[in-house]
């Protein structure tokens, strides 16, 4: 026990880690937020799809020799805005414009690293994330994102909560509906983008929906879900990080799966109070 | 003095025609129930009237400064569990006219728990919405509708997830806010035979407006066996012979 104290201890040393933490929380705090969104609204599995898109701009981006995120932003935006404008404009179910465009992405991303001439360590480590390489400018474009994020949802709290429980009635009072949506999805294409150096393409949906899904299963107050949800995302990601870094594991795996063990603990707690 | 009016109006999705030529007034304090077939048009009218569907023809009057509750047919976020208390759904009814960061004050707080005391809901305000019956939320929604204290409060087939005891409380509780509140009320349902116990008026759509009059002229109306079919007036319209 002291040997593993002693090892963080050492880790909080290197700015590596130290960037790495508060990388990682403060994306884990923005997804899990705006995951209970997603998830309430039946939209969780966005995140997913647009993490495909965002396997394909990563691969433009090192064909290019390019940072991948100057692509990725505005590329897994746009594909996030046509998703919704899929869903609203034509009769499509929200998942099947979410599949069209994932599959898309995945096929795009494939032929581009194709063209480049296969696969690439780089493009590895986006499909399974690599928190503990991520930069300064990173970790500031995190920081500047939670701030955005958390704004968003503290400035439109009441209308992000109506239009969540009945799209058709928060109309009526007035909120406008479709920017809310549009500010939200563009939001969460943001989240997919920084979240898929913490957990990879693979992963990031979950950063998205466990946090959201284990506060559900615990508060019954809207507001309580969504302090619990972030305080989940926290608790996940440094747990998950500092695993990774005493016991040499994948930081982005340790993460999703000290969530799935919180879920776990969740059912069986209500399963054995009730 | 007219609220609400509709000159030609016509809606259509694509190329169905939802509703075409419907001209029609609603005047202050009147207890208006839609009915109609299936398909027929009654929720369409209602959303445009709420401005939830284009008009693609004719234009749709509201009096200016008129605030309007609404109950919509159905909530499909309640179908699995949804964390939220009963206060906290009464309180959307509050948000219009608040500006962006919107907050519910103490003065908020009161009115939600007036509203709750006039639909004998106290004692729900702390309760899970989810954990609700149908009929304790169907009050619940309403209190939501009438919390902002409207002229008129607009309601798509409120009672279709209520038993029979429920639908006639329910009813019941609309005819005393109209009396009392001299709130407009216009109720779509399926429901002809009660609502005419409680309506003044019924508007008969069938893609255009068939009849708009009282209950009692309804009864005598060729509409009225067109809809229900020959012989129903015995059934239907017994209260009102």
């Amino acid at each position: 026990m002291l040997d593993i104290l002693s090892a963080i201890v050492d880790g909080m040393q290197y700015s590596f880690m130290r960037r790495a933490l508060i990388a990682g929380t403060l994306i884990g705090i923005s997804s899990s937020v705006i995951g209970v969104f997603l998830v309430l609204r039946r939209m969780s599995m966005i995140g997913d799809g647009l993490a495909h898109v965002c396997f394909a701009t990563v691969a433009i981006g090192l064909l290019l020799r390019t940072a991948p995120l100057t692509i990725s932003i505005p590329l897994v935006m746009a594909a996030s805005i046509l998703i919704l404008k899929l869903t609203e404009k034509t009769n499509l179910y929200g998942d099947a414009a979410i599949g069209l465009i994932a599959g898309s992405g995945v096929a795009a991303g494939v032929m581009i690293a194709s063209l480049a001439g296969g696969f690439n360590i780089d493009l590895f480590s986006y499909l399974f994330g690599n928190i503990l390489s991520i930069g300064a400018s990173e970790m500031i474009i995190a920081i500047a994102l939670s701030v955005i994020v958390l704004a968003f949802v503290y400035l439109f709290y009441y209308d992000l909560f109506s239009v969540t429980y009945d799209e058709e009635f928060a109309s009526v009072t007035g909120i406008k509906v479709k920017r809310i949506n549009l500010m939200l999805t563009v939001l969460t294409s943001l989240i997919v983008v920084l979240g898929v150096r913490v957990a990879g393409t693979m992963l990031i949906s979950s950063l998205i929906i466990f946090p959201a899904v284990i506060a559900l299963q615990i508060s019954k107050s809207f507001r309580t879900v969504l302090l619990l949800s972030a305080l989940i995302a926290v608790i996940s990601v440094i747990s998950g990080i500092l695993v990774s870094f005493v016991a040499n594991l994948p930081a982005g795996a340790s993460i999703v799966l000290i969530n799935a063990l919180f879920f776990l603990l969740t059912l069986i707690f209500k399963k054995v109070l009730s | 003095m007219d609220q609400i009016s509709f000159t030609k109006v016509a809606v259509t999705y694509g190329s169905t025609v939802a509703l075409h030529n419907i001209n029609l007034s609603i005047s202050s304090g009147e207890y208006t129930g839609i009915v109609g077939p299936n398909g027929g048009g009654k929720t369409t009218l209602i959303k445009a009237l709420l401005n939830l569907v284009s008009v693609s023809e004719g234009s749709v009057l509201i009096a200016p400064d008129l605030k309007i509750g609404y109950l919509p047919q159905r909530n499909p976020n309640n179908e699995k569990k949804f964390p939220a208390k009963v206060r906290e759904i009464i309180s959307h009814g509050l948000l219009a006219g608040k500006k962006i960061p919107k907050h519910i004050n103490t003065e908020d707080f009161n009115r939600i728990k007036k509203t709750a005391e006039t639909l004998e809901i106290t004692g729900l305000l702390n309760n899970e919405i989810s954990a609700l019956s149908g009929g304790e939320e169907q009050r619940v929604l309403l209190a939501r509708a009438l919390v902002s204290t409207p002229d008129v409060l607009i309601l798509d087939e409120p009672t279709s997830a209520l038993d029979p005891n429920a639908r006639e409380n329910f009813y019941e509780l609309l005819t005393q806010l109209n009396r009392e509140l001299q709130i407009t009320i216009l109720l779509s349902t399926h429901d002809a035979g009660s609502i005419g116990n409680y309506a003044k008026k019924l508007l008969y759509i069938d893609k255009t407006v068939v009849f708009h009059g009282s209950f009692e002229e309804f009864c005598q109306s060729p509409a009225m066996t067109g809809y229900f079919g020959v012989g129903a007036q015995h059934f239907i319209c017994k209260r009102h012979g």
